[in-house]
């Protein structure tokens, strides 16, 4: 009986009590740490997904209507050229940091500005054989270059730059008189 | 009194617990486990930040092929305005079944395939700042015989960057009404 409660009441010296206490906070910690960085890890991808995201929706719907586009000519910050399949004239601009199309007069934005700060648009144009020449096949550019640059927006103010191109070798360059065929209006 | 002593035995056996030793190793163990597992998570959600790179990894082994397809036409061009030369004029070794090129958007094959950020702003291979990517382009001709020869050719377009490769393909022909 004796025995027993001596066994009973032995528990653990203050040193033993305050170095697992320690153990367990250098613990708590490291874990609090990291489950904070994995937090921050997931929140800057998430941003980064929605930026990339954006912009490649607004490169391939340019890539696209450039491809199929005829009468290419470039402005400061503007790209201009007319789309083959329904005859409007389609106008894509860096218009402050985000770019944007215009079909026919009527606009819209391609990025957003609240994850994507665009800063530069520059468009190059190679293979015209005679600019003056009525053969489109020798006034019309072989290859468009697009090189967009500017900086992802991360929270807390952080950016990410970016500096992305692509190019296009339009369908219609090499046919002698392309046409337009414009819709009938509903 | 036997069943007495066993069950004092029993609680004495029960009332022993583990030593302090036993208790900071499993302690242990499982802090290394969690800070494990969220460093793994940790790692999992970095990966994604790859994605920019690969975006824009693929979006030159898109312009790789976009650049054969712009000299092929700028060929056809110069041929309908009556110039004696080749479809597949500039890229590369066209005597060969096969040719392995280095092209940017000035359309000029270069020797040095690494890709630069030149004056302009635009991914060349040559210019002041050296990326992380390089660009190779291989046509194959589908006809067993030289590229010169040929109507119809396969090309590859290969971005390198780190360890990583992105590898697109087209064929292409050689038709034009002009040129048949």
């Amino acid at each position: 009986m004796a025995s027993r409660h001596s066994i009973k009441n032995k528990g653990f010296t203050l040193i033993e009590t305050a170095v697992a206490i320690l153990i367990f906070i250098i613990g708590a910690y490291l874990i609090a740490i990291s489950y904070l960085n994995v937090v921050r890890g997931y929140i800057n991808t998430r941003n980064v997904q929605i930026s990339l995201s954006n912009i490649k929706l607004a490169l391939d719907k340019i890539w696209k209507d450039m491809k199929y586009g005829i009468e290419f000519s470039t402005t400061t910050n503007c790209i201009i050229f007319k789309r083959i399949f329904d005859c409007k004239d389609e106008k894509v601009c860096l218009d402050g940091n985000k770019l944007k199309a215009n079909i026919a007069g009527n606009e819209s934005v391609l990025t957003d500005e609240k994850v994507l700060e665009i800063n530069s648009l520059n468009v190059d144009m190679k293979g015209i054989i005679n600019p003056s020449d009525p053969n489109y096949i020798l006034s019309s550019p072989k290859l468009i270059t697009i090189s967009i640059s500017g900086n992802l927006i991360l929270p807390k103010g952080g950016k990410s730059p970016f500096n992305i191109q692509m190019s296009v070798a339009p369908i219609n360059s090499v046919f002698p008189q392309p046409k337009c065929i414009a819709q009938p209006t509903p | 009194m036997q069943q007495s002593q066993s069950q004092i035995q029993g609680k004495s056996f029960r009332n022993k617990g583990q030593t302090l030793i036993e208790v900071l190793g499993g302690i242990a163990l499982f802090i290394f486990g969690v800070v494990s597992f969220i460093l793994l998570l940790n790692s999992y959600f970095s990966s994604f930040k790859n994605v920019k790179d690969r975006i824009i990894a693929n979006l030159l082994a898109q312009e790789g092929l976009e650049l054969v397809i712009g000299k092929r036409n700028e060929n056809i061009a110069k041929i309908a305005n009556g110039q004696n030369i080749n479809w597949l004029e500039g890229l590369g070794n066209i005597n060969n079944q096969s040719s392995e090129i280095c092209l940017d958007y000035n359309l000029n094959p270069r020797i040095d395939c690494n890709l630069y950020i030149d004056s302009n702003n635009f991914f060349s291979h040559k210019g002041n700042i050296q990326t992380q990517y390089s660009r190779k382009i291989i046509l194959n001709s589908l006809d067993k015989t030289s590229l010169a020869n040929s109507t119809s050719v396969e090309v590859i377009s290969i971005v390198k960057f780190r360890n990583q490769e992105i590898k697109l393909g087209t064929i292409i022909t050689k038709w034009h009404p002009d040129i048949q």
